[in-house]
């Protein structure tokens, strides 16, 4: 049984994938809403529903697990324990779905701190090294997060008398019950100042289930601040400015903190952290093409983070070690894991012709006719602080002197998941047009 | 049609190089498609094609075309990038995708110059950027990753300035004649970011560290084809753009471009002069020669515009000229040394000749390209010291004067070295036998090279005609008693007379050389004196060593300066506000934790005391 219970995890995930490709896509692009509501009590309801929005980042982070679950095959082939990651991670999966399906507040309350659970089994699941082990303080502040969030949904019933997320559309929401909810958002999302469990984190377990955790989290992060506060509450400006700030500052404090560190897991999850700030300084930019761009930046860092924490775990099975300054020169004996970080890395920076630029311009253009020109600023400043320090990994493992010999299997998983990652990020970068026709006629 | 040629035939033939095995014929395929995309850009000077617009998405759209300058940039692109690619077919060993990188360079510049809108124009620039580092990251050493910080720190910089351009003046399209007047702080910031990333592009100071460090570890081709030819050509075409086109010139913005011109002419030039490394002393000159461009365009007149541009693709002619000689000596002699080179025009005849020829221009002698568009630009500069009324304004323009002047003198200095150093003076590698001419291929390139600078040394005013005037309508007139026929034929008649007298009195054997004769005594003398020799001289001099002394501060490196700034930043923000919010939480943490186990012994007792009391 043991054996059966990865293939039939990712297989799983591979349904899931093909259900919402072909079961939703047509429909919501004709109707734009799915909805299916039965109501249990009046603050309780089992509706479910699906939009653009939903539809999106499911396919997004769904075929990113995918591929981190194939992944995982190799990565875990010799590791007893690694069916229970895969149990772990189909409850992730789960919820996730959870999360951005449910049209009830409540609902998405209670899948989001399954959520949390699961990724809390999951990174204790596969401990590589003893003093790796996950600290539960890290994951304390996100469950402070869930508090402030519990708060907010509270408010908003005590309020309105209903968490029906459509029959809240375009009301007008208290500020204290918006900021409980942005600080929610914000602690699952990493955002300054309730950033540190994801850089905390980064260190424990294997890079696949790391990924994996952040991913899920962030994303459904992301998921609900473009869900409650771009398509369904109405918000006051003043609400908008603080995000703005919030966000460029989390942009400049993540690439900053990422650019003085030395292990590249820390540096990842730091760049995470900066990259999720230029996602929700998107966000900001209001709906039509802004929040197509959004969705864009979110396809963009997802498909990019996958490839480099892909790549670094790859080089970390390889090598058998976690420190990389024992490394170097790689470039010669790994090439294939080489370009797939490179050009994740390149797509990062936000460098053309892969997918990063476009938001990345388009945005800028967008954001400077609003108005905000100093979250401009900072956000290039941000952008050359990344192409710095994923240089300097770069550099670190892939050039200079060849300390050890550190081998590629070309056809394990360990490599062609990396490189799959990277060229879609290349032929994503090419198809831009396509992408946003597509991610207008869903979402307008 | 015609445009989409010169991206998609260049980018298929990359592709399908990838999977092709050996030299020849990843060249071959390679010259095939650069003669079409060429033969293109001709088809698309004489006859200019239809605009092509695709909507990207709401108001966005991506207009491609082009107009009267950008249409002489093209046939220069891919002018260099066939020549380039006769060259390496017999250079470059067949590693990692060389000629994917060149072919996929030549294609996406081209899509830089012929867009007609800023978010494909970026595109195209920003493509170049990444394929630098591909091409860089062929040779060995760090320089790859220093490029790349300091063109990405600039392609970032303009990206911003773009965004504020177009947010504030609407222009979504590439302006012709926009002319915004510079009023406004936001104005003047975005001029500043685009003309950082020009600047940076075109590898004029203080950007420019990246270029020698560069041509210390690539292949010689990369640096032939980037620095020497296709950065120069995008970076002043961008530099062209941006003072004709964006903005307003006023007199601050010109006094800066004099300034930046000046003394990027004097410091990199006397940088030059001091090398022992020939693809170090060249890209030095890369450098000094962008001040020359630079300055045109600080002088803010038609005349001075058209010289910087001249100017540019003289340079790129002659400089790429340059490095091909440099690669055909290093690989016969296995070094680049300047001390261990000598005596070769023996046995390199043709690429002594066109050496000559790209070191007589490049230094600014009559009758070669380099001297029409030094002349030019003298020109322009006197002009606009006419022009000017402020004080100030005139000081800067005689210093400017002055730089130029001094700077081609050094020029000429230094390639009086480059000469003598390597096909002069004796052999002190001895080992004679071994080296030999070029093969074709490598010699094909220089000779058209040559001939272009010959050529447009004799008929310059044709070339500005129909190149370069047709953007500035009726500007320019050389001044002076020029009369290139005469020229010509005076010159013609000095060289046959000199062959006559060469062949008749057969001059090589009346040479003697005799040996030491000293007082009868018998001593080890060694006839060698090594070029680089000469000018230690000059480093002696007590004002000129401090000069040195302060070029040479590691401190005054661009990339060192941003990314000790950087670092600062970074240690700021991560232990003053990331570890802080680390803290309180972990705090927070311990305090949840106290209180828990605060009332848990509470619980305990009141158990207990229920307990007892029970």
């Amino acid at each position: 049984m043991k054996r059966y219970i990865p293939i039939i995890a990712v297989l799983l995930l591979a349904i899931f994938f093909v259900i919402i490709l072909f079961c939703f896509v047509r429909p919501v692009s004709e109707y734009k809403e799915l909805i299916s509501q039965k109501y249990l009590t009046d603050w309780l309801s089992l509706s479910f529903m699906a939009d653009g929005l939903s539809i999106f980042m499911g396919l997004t982070v769904i075929f990113a697990a995918f591929l981190v679950g194939l992944y995982s095959f190799a990565y875990l082939r010799d590791n007893q324990e690694g069916y229970k990651f895969y149990l772990w991670m189909i409850l992730s999966a789960v919820s996730f779905l959870g999360v951005i399906f449910a049209s009830n507040l409540m609902i998405i309350y209670c899948f989001l701190s399954l959520m949390i659970i699961s990724s809390y089994g999951m990174l204790n699941v596969v401990p590589e090294a003893q003093e790796s082990k996950l600290k539960d303080r890290s994951f304390l502040l996100l469950f402070i997060g869930m508090s402030l969030l519990l708060a907010g949904i509270a408010l908003i019933f005590a309020h309105s008398g209903t968490l029906e997320l459509s029959m809240l559309k375009d009301k007008s929401l208290a500020p204290i019950a918006a900021f409980l909810l942005l600080g929610g958002i914000f602690t699952i999302s990493a955002q300054f100042p309730l950033h540190t469990w994801l850089a905390d984190i980064s260190e424990s377990g294997i890079p696949a289930v790391v990924f994996l955790c952040s991913i899920f989290l962030v994303n459904a992060g992301v998921y609900l601040f473009a869900r409650l506060f771009s398509l369904t509450f109405f918000v006051s400006l003043n609400f908008m400015n603080v995000v703005i700030i919030l966000s460029t500052f989390t942009i400049i404090l993540g690439a900053a903190a990422a650019f003085v560190q030395d292990s590249p897991r820390k540096i990842l999850a730091y760049s995470t952290i900066s990259q999720l700030g230029y996602v929700f300084l998107v966000l900001t930019l209001g709906s039509g093409l802004g929040f197509c761009l959004a969705l864009v930046y979110v396809l963009a860092q997802v498909l990019a983070r996958t490839g480099l924490f892909l790549c670094i775990g790859s080089v970390e099975k390889n090598s058998g070690t976690r420190n990389m300054g024992e490394l170097g020169g790689l470039l010669s004996s790994m090439p294939w894991i080489a370009f797939a970080f490179l050009v994740c890395a390149f797509t990062a920076i936000g460098v053309p012709p892969f997918l990063g630029f476009w938001p990345k311009m388009l945005s800028g253009m967008m954001a400077i006719k609003h108005g905000s020109i100093g979250p401009e600023f900072i956000a290039m400043l941000g952008a050359i602080l990344t192409l710095f320090y994923l240089m300097k990994i770069f550099s670190m493992i892939f050039l200079g002197d060849m300390k050890r010999l550190v081998k590629e299997d070309k056809s394990s998983a360990l490599v062609y998941v990396p490189v799959i990652m990277a060229l879609l990020c290349i032929i994503s970068g090419l198809s831009i047009k396509p992408i946003l026709d597509f991610l207008l006629r869903l979402t307008l | 049609m015609n445009l989409f040629c010169l991206v998609i035939l260049p980018i298929l033939a990359g592709l399908v190089n990838l999977f092709l095995k050996g030299r020849q014929p990843k060249s071959n395929l390679l010259i095939a498609a650069f003669s079409i995309s060429f033969i293109c850009a001709v088809v698309i000077f004489i006859k200019q094609p239809q605009l092509n617009i695709i909507n990207l998405a709401e108001d966005y759209n991506l207009i491609f075309g082009v107009n009267k300058i950008s249409r002489v940039i093209l046939i220069f692109i891919n002018l260099f990038g066939l020549l380039n690619c006769f060259y390496s077919k017999n250079y470059m060993e067949d590693k990692r995708g060389y000629f994917s990188y060149l072919a996929w360079l030549i294609a996406f510049s081209n899509l830089a110059v012929f867009s007609m809108d800023f978010i494909s124009f970026i595109f195209g620039w920003g493509v170049t950027l990444v394929l630098l580092y591909a091409l860089l990251n062929l040779g060995t050493g760090s320089s790859a990753r220093k490029a790349f910080s300091i063109v990405g720190f600039a392609d970032f910089s303009l990206l911003l300035g773009i965004c504020l351009y177009v947010a504030f003046t609407g222009y979504t399209l590439i302006p012709e004649n926009a002319g915004i007047v510079m009023d406004r702080p936001i104005i003047w910031v975005s001029f500043i970011l685009m003309l950082i990333g020009a600047l940076t592009k075109a590898g004029s100071g203080p950007f420019h560290t990246w270029i020698p460090d560069a041509a210390a570890d690539a292949p010689i081709p990369v640096m032939a084809i980037l620095p020497a030819s296709l950065d120069k050509l995008l970076g002043i075409y961008l530099l062209a753009r941006i003072c004709v086109d964006f903005f307003a010139f006023n007199l601050i913005s010109q006094g800066i471009l004099l300034l930046v011109g000046a003394l990027t002419i004097i410091f990199a030039v006397m940088l030059a002069l001091i090398q022992h490394d020939l693809r170090k002393l060249l890209s030095y000159h890369a450098i000094s020669q962008v001040g020359y461009m630079v300055l045109g365009f600080g002088t803010g007149l038609p005349i001075g515009i058209v010289a910087g541009i001249f100017h540019m693709i003289n340079n790129s002619i002659y400089k790429t000229g340059l490095f091909f000689i440099g690669g055909i000596v290093g690989k016969e002699k296995k070094t680049f040394e300047l001390d261990s080179l000598g005596g070769l025009a023996v046995f390199m005849p043709i690429s002594f000749i066109c050496a000559l020829v790209f070191a007589l221009s490049i230094s600014g002698v009559p009758l070669f390209n380099g001297f029409v568009s030094k002349w030019l630009l003298y020109q322009g500069v006197l002009l606009g010291f006419f022009a000017s009324s402020n004080i100030l304004m005139r000081a800067i323009f005689i210093f400017a004067l002055v730089a130029a002047m001094f700077g081609s003198a050094l020029t000429l200095a230094s390639f009086i070295k480059f000469i003598h150093a390597i096909f002069l003076g004796q052999d002190s590698g001895r080992q004679k036998e071994k080296v030999k001419e070029a093969s074709l291929s490598m010699l094909i390139p220089n000779m058209v090279l040559a001939l272009l600078c010959i050529a447009i040394g004799f008929v310059p005013n044709l070339f500005l005609r129909v190149f370069i005037e047709p953007w500035f309508p009726g500007s320019v007139s050389l001044i002076g008693n020029w009369n290139s026929v005469f020229t010509i034929i005076f010159v013609a008649v000095g060289l046959i007379i000199g062959l006559f007298i060469w062949m008749k009195l057969n001059v090589k054997k009346r040479v003697k050389q005799d040996s030491y004769f000293i007082g009868g005594e018998t001593t080890v003398l060694n006839p060698e004196f090594p070029a680089t020799e000469f000018y230690k001289g000059v480093q002696g001099l007590a004002i000129v060593n401090k000069i040195y002394g302060f070029l040479n501060i590691n401190a005054l490196d661009f990339y060192n300066v941003i990314t000790q700034a950087l670092k600062f930043l970074g240690y700021c923000l991560f232990f003053g506000v990331d570890r802080l919010a680390y803290i309180l939480v972990n705090v927070f943490g311990y305090l949840v934790l106290g209180l828990s186990w605060f009332l848990k012994s509470i619980l305990k007792v009141i158990t207990f005391k229920q307990a007892s009391t029970k």
